[in-house]
């Protein structure tokens, strides 16, 4: 994987839709993104949905950890940075975000 | 993270979100098709101009009139099930009800009931279309006079108070673009029901059934009125010719299963006996509006 200052961060990739839910159930919401010719919904809760929450944003990965931290409550270090990797890059798999073009 | 199918299952999705990916996913393949859609009522339009706080429990949408046989076409090629048929949907034959197994319900619009049924009245609310984020994905919505008639028009189908239907207590400027709006997309009998005041409109061929939707009339008086409010010849015929027939995907939808031939039939003698009651009710002494 790119360093993280380096990378250029994620969108929502063409053809999915997202609803983003802060409020519902525990800390750190949901987030539920779909392919929209499918319809299979995915629900990202609590950590991993605040993480998708600041890709979606714009965030690069050097900053998601501390807008994660802010929003959960918990100090930065505790939010590490390989494991927010991984998640993203299982979102990109699974199809519902891409890297941002950077050109 | 937990799919839908998976291990979080269809209760951990709340209807207000799948109500918005259902538009979202709509806008998608309209816009793969090349069809033009508004999205209308619950979430696509502005809290003030919603029925309900919740946002609904489908997603409708009006299609361009042309299209619609593309956009309904897309739709079953995508494994939407059709759920009712546009003559069958209701009195006005407006909407055609799909289900998505992961989305619910969509009920599209090849017209508005109220509004003109051309594809001039879909142009008029379509040039001034405003966009609303809707699942992630830009979802065209007419402008909010477009949305504060929809939203009293069908505020006035639905039975509700006359005077809740109306506009009162709205800023001027959209009281106006509302009332020049509605000559230009044919909705002056129902918005004259919104305001009880049909009387005005007694001569319009459409009042009989503004007047059978919104007083609750029975189901024979409402399909002569269904019958006066065709414009052609060829309307009239056909809609007589379906009023005795039992609406099959209706039957199917409340009991849960494809209704048998003999259900069919016991509900077929049933439509027949209620008509000949309801006629037997109003022509008795007495009887009457």
């Amino acid at each position: 994987m790119t360093g993280p200052s380096a990378h250029p961060g994620w969108e929502l990739a063409p053809g999915w839709g997202a609803v983003d839910r802060p409020g519902d159930g525990d800390h750190g919401g949901r987030l539920y993104v779909a392919p929209l010719l499918s319809g299979e919904i995915t629900v990202l809760e609590g950590a991993a949905a605040s993480v998708a929450r600041a890709a979606l944003a714009g965030h690069g990965l050097a900053q998601i950890p501390a807008a994660v931290a802010a929003e959960l409550g918990v100090e930065v270090p505790d939010v590490e940075t390989e494991v927010v990797g991984e998640l993203l890059q299982e979102l990109v798999e699974l199809g519902a975000l891409t890297v941002r073009d950077r050109s | 993270m937990t799919s839908e199918g998976g291990t979080a299952g269809v209760r951990d999705v709340d209807l207000a979100v799948r109500v918005e990916l259902c538009h979202a996913a709509l806008q998608h393949l309209a816009d793969l098709h090349g069809v033009d859609l508004l999205h209308v009522k619950g979430v696509a339009f502005e809290p003030r101009w919603r029925s309900s706080t919740t946002g609904g429990s489908d997603a409708d949408v009006l299609v361009r009139p042309s299209q619609v046989r593309r956009l309904v076409r897309a739709l079953e090629e995508r494994g939407w099930q059709r759920r009712s048929r546009f003559h069958t949907g209701s009195p006005f034959g407006h909407a055609q009800t799909y289900w998505h197994d992961h989305l619910g319900y969509a009920d599209v619009h090849r017209f508005f009931p109220g509004l003109g049924r051309d594809e001039g009245t879909f142009d008029v609310l379509w040039s001034a279309r405003d966009v609303r984020l809707l699942g992630g994905v830009p979802c065209p919505v007419p402008d909010e006079a477009g949305q504060a008639l929809v939203f009293a028009v069908n505020e006035a189908r639905n039975g509700r108070p006359p005077r809740a239907a109306a506009l009162g207590g709205t800023e001027a400027d959209v009281e106006t673009g509302v009332l020049d709006l509605v000559p230009r997309v044919h909705a002056e009998v129902a918005w004259a029901a919104a305001h009880g005041r049909l009387d005005a409109v007694r001569d319009h061929r459409e009042h009989d059934l503004w007047r059978a939707v919104t007083q609750d009339g029975g189901r024979v008086e409402e399909w002569v009125a269904r019958v006066k409010a065709e414009r052609t010849l060829t309307g009239k015929a056909l809609t007589v010719l379906r009023a005795p027939l039992v609406n099959t995907e209706h039957l199917a939808n409340t009991r849960g299963h494809r209704p048998s031939p003999v259900e069919v039939g016991v509900e077929f003698a049933d439509r027949v006996r209620r008509a000949a009651l309801e006629v037997w009710r109003s022509r008795r002494p007495g009887a009457g509006r």
